[in-house]
């Protein structure tokens, strides 16, 4: 595909719109499901406006925030997306953060849904490491798809990381098991699975892409 | 009865620990059952026991237990 | 010349006397004068007979059968715009109806609901085919009439259902649990259910869609992945992943209804309670619904349903009486009735059909109010919920629909809980939508009370500031529709009786 200019940068306001869609495209994970979506009984389009409130609070350190989002634009045009941060990089973890955004913007019936449903199927998630480089919300376009822009990416937020002074270990990120096309993607640029986890659950495919996910890590190579 | 010692009564019930007792500089690393889910739990329990509502520019701030009394005071005064 | 003139005027003549010579002849002096009818001199030929035709006496037949006196319901002193209570007024007319809570019902308690509306419709009145299935139930016809309860997390799990079916059952006569979906999110009432194997849940709204978009009348479906296995019943037994139900029961009843579509060839279902078959079915029918009855010959308190073959389309299980009213949950977390819309009309009324569903009682909203902020949502909101009666209507052509009010729902607002804007105004919308459909309406929303009366339910711990109500409060609600629902059923009855005097 011929290109013209690309730039990698960190996101900007007026990318809002595409990184709440590469949110709830890396949650579906190539299938017509959110499992934010199931766990809290909402439209698409509620989770959207949900996700619109949560960043306008400018949260940092997660994916529901801009702060951690790089994004790829070619001729003027977002192309991909990937939030980085390290975890626990200001002492609360994600996923506290995380329940926090969702807490403080879906109603309580809402809440006690994402309650029923998530302790069902709380065997499916995997722990972050502190102070890891995690990955999250990877989305690029369909047509910038196979141009090496996944590598890009993390390399920036590396970089950003480094510039910044946040010491991280090793770069971490989650899949869901179904993602083949991601794991191959992953593999090719230095990952390697550590750990799955897999939830039995009847309905878990109602909820989630997979029954299970994987954790991937990444040692840094020399001179990074 | 106290704000802490409420709030005790509630961590002992989210988190299925009759013996916990809680410090101003406790976090979630310390306690094994809490995690996202009883994390979600706690904070409802505690908005319908104190009858108040966070922002989450309040809970953002949040590092440790003592700050959580301390915000709870501030919204029950408020 | 002459001649020919002559003779065709006087049979021009004869023909007219003929055509216009009164039946009765004409009467002189004690004699009749009579004249030959046209319709002798020219019979008419005779029509063929076919099926079409005994249908079509037939249907006039049942039609005359029905043609009560023109309902004129005077309904006008319920269209008010109401004022509402007073906390001190609120408080005690709460407190009247928990006293009243462990009262039996009998029919002096039916007296006239002012929250009720039963507006005329085509001659007769909105619940007067719902009510015609009561008077057959009571004449002791051999059928199972439902009422399918359509909602949001408010009556999931069969709350507020389960009274109304009770209620209903205990004066017509019935059984069982009607609907039970292969998995809902909450804990429901009266049975324990444990489902089996790798499964997938397609909502209409709040979760997986289905493909080809093939729902039941409820808005939801299921099929299991794999194949299953078929008997004997210690290997299935053994096999953890065999997709099955699991049911643990409380109630009697006599019928176990399988409800699927889209039927693959060796698609079965077994039956077992604990170690004994019941009863087994194939499973291969094709068209969009059926249901599958299986009476049992004995009372069980427990059920399996093993599925093998490739899936159909699972709707749910139903257990049924043999012949009464029956009540089927179809509450959907989240909801708010606009997704019953991606259900065609057609395949909707051919569900209703073989189910003989003679009402509908439309409960949504709550989750609404968070959007009613301004005229123009409230106007979007309202072409909603027209063309979602006006689908239910269309969809039930010779059977009633009931629409319950918005409640009251409350949220924080700077640490404060105040009730939600335009409930009250969107309530007089639904009326007003209701009416124009041709459904009956319930004021739920000033039944308990009106503008931010959630506040004081919540204080005396019957509802959560959200709007739910509690296990009680929901009894205490259903038990008032129900009382105001017999009231009207007497009304019509006084009807038919006047129609069955003037004969």
């Amino acid at each position: 595909m011929k290109m013209g200019t690309m730039q990698i940068r960190k996101a900007e306001a007026k990318d809002i719109p595409f990184l709440i869609q590469a949110i709830i495209e890396a949650d579906k994970s190539n299938t017509n499901r959110s499992s934010y979506c199931s766990l809290l009984c909402i439209s698409e389009e509620e989770f959207r406006w949900g996700l619109s409130q949560i960043f306008e609070e400018e949260l940092e350190f997660c994916e529901f925030g801009l702060d951690a989002f790089a994004v790829i634009e070619v001729d003027g045009v977002i192309a991909a997306a990937c939030a980085g941060w390290v975890e626990e990089g200001a002492g609360l973890p994600s996923w506290q953060l995380r329940m926090m955004a969702i807490q403080s913007v879906f109603s309580s019936t809402q809440i006690q849904s994402f309650i029923q449903n998530a302790k069902i199927f709380h065997s499916i998630s995997l722990s972050r490491t502190k102070g890891s480089l995690q990955i999250e919300s990877v989305f690029i376009s369909e047509k910038f798809r196979g141009l090496g822009f996944l590598f890009h990416l993390i390399e920036f937020h590396i970089n950003f990381a480094k510039e910044k002074g946040i010491p991280f270990q090793f770069v971490e990120l989650l899949t869901y098991q179904n993602n083949l096309m991601a794991e191959k993607a992953y593999q090719k640029i230095g990952f390697i699975p550590v750990t799955h986890s897999n939830c039995d659950h009847p309905l878990v495919l109602s909820f989630y892409p997979s029954s299970g996910m994987t954790q991937w890590q990444k040692k840094l190579q020399h001179g990074q | 009865m106290d704000n802490k010692t409420q709030l005790e009564i509630i961590f002992r019930e989210v988190f299925s620990a009759p013996d916990l007792h809680i410090h101003e500089a406790m976090t979630a690393s310390e306690v094994n059952q809490w995690d996202s889910i009883s994390h979600l739990i706690m904070i409802s329990k505690v908005e319908e026991v104190f009858g108040i509502k966070f922002k989450l520019k309040d809970l953002i701030k949040l590092k440790n237990v003592g700050d959580l009394l301390l915000l709870i005071e501030e919204k029950r005064k408020g | 010349m002459k001649g020919i003139i002559y003779t065709f005027t006087v049979i021009i003549s004869l023909g007219l006397c003929s055509y216009f010579w009164p039946k009765e002849g004409f009467q002189y002096q004690g004699i009749s004068l009579q004249f030959i009818r046209f319709e002798e001199l020219f019979p008419q030929p005779k029509q063929k007979t076919n099926k079409n035709s005994l249908d079509g006496e037939k249907i006039v037949a049942e039609k005359e059968k029905k043609n009560y006196p023109a309902y004129e319901g005077d309904i006008s002193h319920k269209l008010i715009q109401f004022e509402d209570l007073s906390e001190a007024d609120l408080d005690k007319f709460i407190d009247s109806l928990r006293r009243k809570k462990r009262d039996s019902i009998s029919s002096t308690d039916f007296k006239e609901s002012v929250y009720l509306i039963n507006p005329p419709y085509q001659n007769a009145s909105a619940l007067d085919p719902f009510f015609d299935a009561l008077n057959e139930i009571e004449q002791g016809k051999d059928q199972i009439y439902r009422v399918n309860h359509y909602g949001d997390s408010q009556i999931e799990g069969d709350r507020m259902t389960i009274t109304l079916r009770n209620l209903f059952q205990k004066f017509f006569s019935g059984n069982g649990y009607g609907f039970i979906p292969f998995y809902d999110v909450t804990t429901p009432l009266g049975y324990e259910r444990k489902l089996v194997g790798s499964w997938n849940h397609y909502k209409v709204f709040g979760g997986q869609k289905h493909p080809q978009k093939k729902y039941g009348p409820g808005g939801t479906s299921f099929s299991y992945n794999g194949q299953g296995n078929p008997e004997p019943y210690q290997q299935i037994q053994e096999e953890k992943n065999n997709p099955s139900i699991h049911l643990q029961l409380q109630k009697s009843f006599s019928e176990i209804g399988i409800w699927y579509g889209k039927g693959k060839t060796g698609s079965k279902v077994y039956i077992w309670s604990d170690s004994i078959k019941i009863a087994e079915a194939q499973l291969d029918d094709s068209s969009q619904f059926r249901m599958i009855r299986i009476p049992l010959q004995q009372a069980v308190k427990k059920i399996q349903c093993y599925f093998s073959g490739m899936s159909p389309v699972l709707y749910g299980i139903s257990l049924d009486p043999k012949r009464g009213i029956q009540f089927d949950n179809f509450g959907l977390r989240g909801h708010s009735g606009d997704g019953i819309m991606t259900l065609q009309v057609e395949s909707l009324q051919l569900m209703y059909q073989v189910l003989n569903t003679k009402l509908a009682i439309i409960q949504f909203g709550g989750n609404i109010t968070p959007y009613l902020k301004s005229e123009k949502t409230m106007a979007y909101m309202k072409e909603v919920y027209k063309n979602m009666y006006r689908h239910f209507k269309k969809a039930l052509p010779e059977a009633s629909v009931l629409v319950l009010s918005i409640n009251d729902v409350s949220r924080s607002v700077n640490g404060q809980y105040e009730s939600y804007p335009n409930i009250s105004d969107f309530r007089y919308i639904q009326r007003e939508l209701a009416i124009e459909s041709g459904c009956a309406f319930f004021d739920l929303y000033q039944f308990m009370g009106g503008h931010s009366s959630i506040a004081l339910w919540n204080r005396k711990n019957l509802a959560a500031k959200d709007g739910h109500l509690t296990e009680e409060s929901r009894e205490l609600v259903s038990k008032e529709l129900f009382k105001a629902l017999m009231y009207e059923y007497n009304q019509y009855k006084k009807r038919i009786s006047r129609q069955e005097e003037n004969k």
